[in-house]
């Protein structure tokens, strides 16, 4: 069986067949890993359903992508470890990757040459010449398909896209506000007159898009929002009255994605408000936009409050189902957040050079910074941080590019959390080693520390994806082991189960080190055992603590945010050390330049990442009496008490 | 039963360093071990001078009685004291009077402890009850150097009984009126007592424990009370707002007098919160609030009354619900009825009712309480909707039950007449 489902994966290659030779295995001479991002399989399983591929006896070329693949972090919560998630995606097409390498050198050619970041920076304004230019690079329609005069760009090309991108922060705001949100909303759920009819214009650049969920009494709580969308008495249009803040693009957007509360009759006969999806044109009227947002970072980005006032939107600008607005919301904001470990992993990798070149020509105290160990430290981590976005944000988008309705929203999230903040730490971190001459405004690091600060508040604050991140997981589990948690829930009702549990525990049955059943160093090159070890026992770590998690609170868990946090951390380090892994084990399997080095990074970032798992797996195992959460939230009650700090100044007497 | 404590070591290290030699042999740890047989229970601290009180309960002695003498100089302290209130009741006089005292009385110092007694009884009468520099003027009263003990022996057997007694009692009403002593005055008491003496280990007591119990209120009392009996409904309010997002509003109104046609100008102090607002609006029309009071409420020694609007509808409390849907959410990121987190009733939601609002008026009359209604109706118009029950306990008793037969609103107009 397993040579069969290796065969099918090398038969259902559709462009070309070279595999990428790693993973030393027994069957030395068979291409054990073929996975590319042009549309392969992950797993035979999901084929079964689909005989008409195979019933002629041979295999034929598979046009169509499986539909959906294992959730693989979803499944981590449950310690089962999708063991093809190691092999690394590429783009097997030699002359698509060439085309996008191309397309690549383009588009950095300008970005490096002739764009002037810094007066974008100082005017708060993209002048529209710029803006023409991105039209002319095809860069307001990169997700759009062909067909309606986009680039059709697939995940991977979309995050190689983004890397240049973002070393505009502005731009690239304005751009993903565009097409990873905007215009989103037409992709996934609108119909074909509806492309049709807004898609071509909005590939070219013609037309500007926006996303306007955000309230001001609605951030992260997308279902409280307050602008209402009213039916007239035919049933044709829709009037549409509210106002939204913090719109991206806002003031320069022709069509918005609007969402409005709609008053339906439930299929039970209830009355209820339900989110609903518009495309509103700016020209419908009584759509009005404030005057720009002055901000701390992406400062040459739109920003602005843009208020609808009894706006008349037609029946058929309603996106997908009138009531069904709230999933494509999420569904939005979820399809777009694996490119932000590109764009992080595009600006640390410009920064890091310029910061390098700094080091190896200062000098001080006789010797070149470069040759201090506390400044060699700081480039080290920073690029074991770099390289781990990086491995993330291309694994996630390979893994969307394989499949029809991919579920990857966890995965992404995680690479959200991951590269906004590992960005804002490279970032500080290569301020740091310029000195003064970092705090100048003379030098671009100020303003790209600036624009990174954004990249934790938006697409979902990094709070909120942790939670989605746990619970989400945490849901999944739940569901397979109700039974088993509901049985330890209740020990009065099932002493022998729980007695048993806690003989195991200890007499020592349950080791600290859980034995290595899942073989995941069988799947890379053998220099990696040592990290696929890590690798696999936290992940059995990980599976054990879920359920003590569960079992502790059963439905409560949803409250415990301070577990739930460890949790969502312990899940993206786990994540980011297996594409880590998959990349390298890829890399020197391959021989590609500076291999060794791809493997030392690996190396440190498993440490690292083994160490933070520990210690929140030592803090989820004490309990929050004694892993200090009691006295966090004891303290902050008395501060929320006090509106304030509340401990008296030093220099307070008492008599 | 204690933990160790920093604040009064640091300051009675400051004391130590001006004692010198005198306090040489005394410690923390020795404080430390007296503090141990002090009971926390009493916050008043009365029981440290029932030690004295105690010995004297083992050895009955006859009850005292001022000897003639003794009633002598008490009545002329008494006359010095009087004659200085004459010219004038402040501290100034009160201090004055005491060094006429010491003037007179340079070498034998006759009658102090008299005359210690007769102050103390009139310092409320010079306000200067809690002034600490007057305290320590009175401890001036005292010899200085000729009452510390020499031995163990008279140490325990109380040396000088009765000038540590008015000592004692005189921290005692430092303690009663919220006077804190400091260093300086520990200094002296040493100096006229010694380190060893009962009347100083009172001291250190209090060292300990008052600066302790001056800030243990969650819910203090500015120092100074304001005399303005608007300031002092707010301050009263704050106190009892227990939400964070709490606003109070303060209305001037004038109300005509019951009798004649003179206005007479008063105030309306009201707690409301964003919350208790929503609340109201999402009161039933049908279901009446009730206005309910006057409660009391005091303000160190001020007592005012307050008034509450509740409404009457019984809280759902959520019990635990058996976990049989084990993990089911639908979680707030999948759809907008969220099931996982079902919000907590807030602080104003009780078993017994929910308090909507808070106010106390200038006069607490049922006219003002009804202009109250009509400012809250300014900001939540649903308020006129729901019909509005007073059920005055003071200063009118009786209870008023809506007048069903009129519309909704008129319940208050009904009042009003």
């Amino acid at each position: 069986m397993k040579m069969l489902r290796q065969f099918i994966s090398l038969g259902t290659c559709n462009v070309s067949a070279t595999g990428i030779r790693h993973g030393i295995r027994k069957e030395l001479l068979i291409i054990t890993h073929q996975r590319n991002v042009s549309g392969v399989p992950a797993s035979a399983d999901r084929l079964e359903d689909k005989p008409a591929h195979t019933q002629h006896g041979k295999f034929e070329i598979l046009q169509q992508k499986p539909v959906t693949n294992k959730p693989f972090a979803k499944d981590l919560f449950l310690g089962k470890f999708d063991k093809t998630v190691l092999v690394y995606p590429e783009i097997s097409d030699r002359g698509e990757l060439a085309e996008l390498n191309q397309m690549v050198q383009h588009i950095e050619r300008y970005f490096t040459e002739s764009l002037d970041s810094k007066s974008i920076d100082i005017n708060a304004e993209i002048s529209e010449d710029v803006m023409n230019h991105l039209g002319e690079l095809g860069l307001f329609g990169q997700q759009i398909p062909q067909e309606y005069g986009g680039l059709g760009l697939n995940a991977t090309k979309y995050a190689r896209l983004a890397e240049i991108t973002a070393l505009d922060g502005s731009i690239a705001v304005t751009l993903a506000a565009h097409q990873a949100i905007g215009l989103k909303g037409i992709l996934i759920a609108g119909n074909e007159a509806q492309k049709q009819k807004y898609l071509p214009k909005l590939a070219t650049g013609e037309h500007i898009a926006a996303f306007c969920l955000t309230e001001p009494s609605s951030g992260s709580d997308a279902a409280s929002i307050q602008t209402r969308a009213v039916p007239s008495e035919d049933g044709k249009t829709f009037h549409l009255t509210g106002g939204k803040i913090w719109i991206s693009n806002g003031g320069i957007a022709d069509i918005f994605t609007v969402f409005a509360k709609v008053n339906i009759t439930a299929e039970n006969g209830e009355k209820q408000d339900k989110v609903t999806a518009f495309i509103v044109e700016r020209n419908f009227g009584g759509v009005t936009s404030g005057k720009p947002e002055d901000k701390l970072g992406i400062r040459g980005s739109n920003t602005c409050e843009v208020h609808f006032d009894n706006t008349p939107v037609p029946a058929e600008n309603v996106l997908g189902e009138v009531g069904g607005g709230f999933k494509i919301a999420m569904n939005i904001l979820n399809s777009g957040r694996f490119s932000m470990g590109s764009s992080g992993a595009g600006i640390l990798k410009k920064l890091i050079g310029l910061t390098t070149e700094h080091a190896i020509s200062r000098m001080q105290f006789g010797s070149k910074l470069c040759e201090f160990k506390l400044i060699k430290e700081k480039f080290a981590k920073m690029a074991v941080t770099t390289y781990a976005m990086e491995s993330m944000a291309y694994l996630t988008a390979g893994i969307i590019d394989m499949y029809e309705k991919p579920d990857l929203s966890v995965e992404a999230a995680m690479v959200k959390i991951f590269s906004s903040e590992g960005c804002w730490m490279c970032v500080n971190e290569c301020l740091q080693v310029l000195g003064g001459q970092g705090f100048m405004k003379s030098n671009p690091y100020e303003r790209y520390l600036r624009d990174a600060r954004i990249l934790m508040i938006f697409e979902g604050t990094n709070e909120i994806l942790r939670l989605y991140v746990s619970l989400t997981g945490l849901k999944h589990a739940g569901q397979e082991l109700k039974e088993l948690v509901g049985k330890l829930r209740d020990p009065l009702n099932n002493p022998r189960l729980v007695f048993l549990q806690l003989w195991n525990r200890l007499s020592g049955k349950v080791r600290e080190k859980p034995k290595l059943t899942l073989r995941l160093n069988e799947e890379v090159h053998p220099s990696l055992k040592n990290q696929t070890d890590i690798l696999e026992e936290c992940t059995l770590q990980f599976q054990r603590m879920v359920e003590i998690i569960l079992q502790r609170h059963g439905n409560k868990v949803v409250q415990e945010q301070l577990e739930l946090k460890r949790l969502s951390d312990i899940c993206i380090d786990l994540y980011a050390m297996t594409a880590c892994i998959g990349r390298a084990s890829r890399a020197y399997c391959l021989g590609l330049r500076n291999a060794d080095h791809e493997l030392l990074l690996t190396k440190a970032f498993c440490h690292e990442a083994n160490a933070r798992i520990q210690q929140n797996m030592t803090a989820l195992r004490e309990g929050k009496t004694k892993n200090n959460d009691d006295t966090y939230m004891a303290i902050a009650e008395t501060m929320f008490q006090n509106k304030g700090y509340a401990a008296e100044h030093p220099l307070t007497v008492n008599w | 039963m204690m933990s160790h404590a920093r604040v009064p070591q640091i300051a009675l290290a400051t004391l130590h360093k001006r004692l010198g030699g005198l306090a040489s042999q005394w410690t923390c740890s020795a404080l430390h071990m007296d503090i141990r047989h002090a009971h926390p229970r009493n916050n008043n601290c009365k029981h440290f001078h029932l030690l004295a009180q105690h010995q004297a309960q083992r050895y009955p002695l006859k009850k005292y009685e001022n000897t003639e003498e003794e009633k002598r100089l008490l009545l002329k302290s008494s006359a010095l004291l009087e004659s200085a209130a004459e010219k004038a009741k402040n501290k100034e006089s009160f201090i004055q009077a005491i060094d006429k005292y010491l003037e007179k009385e340079s070498v034998y110092r006759r009658g102090h402890v008299e005359f210690m007694e007769a102050a103390m009884a009139k310092m409320k009468e010079f306000g200067v009850h809690n002034d600490l520099d007057c305290y320590k003027k009175m401890l001036q009263l005292f010899p200085e150097g000729k009452m510390i003990p020499k031995s163990v022996w008279q140490v325990e057997l109380m040396h000088f009984p009765k000038q540590q007694q008015t000592a004692i009692f005189l921290m005692d009403q430092m303690e009663y009126q919220g006077v804190i002593p400091d260093e300086d005055f520990g200094c002296r008491l040493a100096a006229i007592f010694g380190t060893k003496a009962h009347a100083f280990r009172k001291y250190r007591r209090m060292m300990y424990w008052l600066p302790k119990f001056k800030n243990i209120n969650p819910y203090p009392v500015p120092q100074a009370i304001p005399e303005d009996p608007l300031m002092m409904a707010v301050i009263a309010l704050k106190r009892m707002a227990v939400d964070l997002e709490n606003r109070i509003s303060v209305w001037r109104i004038g109300e005509e007098k019951e009798f004649d046609s003179e206005t007479d100008e008063t105030f309306i102090a009201s707690a409301m919160s964003p919350k208790q607002e929503e609340l109201i609006n999402s009161h039933p029309v049908d279901e009446p609030v009730y206005v309910e009071g006057g409660f009391t409420t005091w303000i160190r020694n001020k007592c005012l009354t307050y008034f509450i609007l509740r409404s009457a509808t019984p809280v759902i409390t959520q019990k635990d619900e058996k976990e049989k849907d084990l993990f089911n959410w639908t979680l707030f990121f999948e759809d907008e009825n969220r099931t996982d987190l079902v919000p907590k009733p807030s602080v104003h939601e009780q078993e017994d009712g929910t308090v909507l609002g808070m106010c106390i008026t200038g006069t607490g009359s049922k006219d003002s309480l009804v202009a109250w209604i009509r400012y809250l109706q300014l900001h939540n118009p649903k308020l006129e909707k729901i019909p509005i029950v007073f059920t005055l306990r003071s200063p009118e008793t009786r209870v008023q039950v809506p007048d069903e037969t009129k519309e909704n609103k008129s319940v208050i107009a009904g009042n009003k007449t």
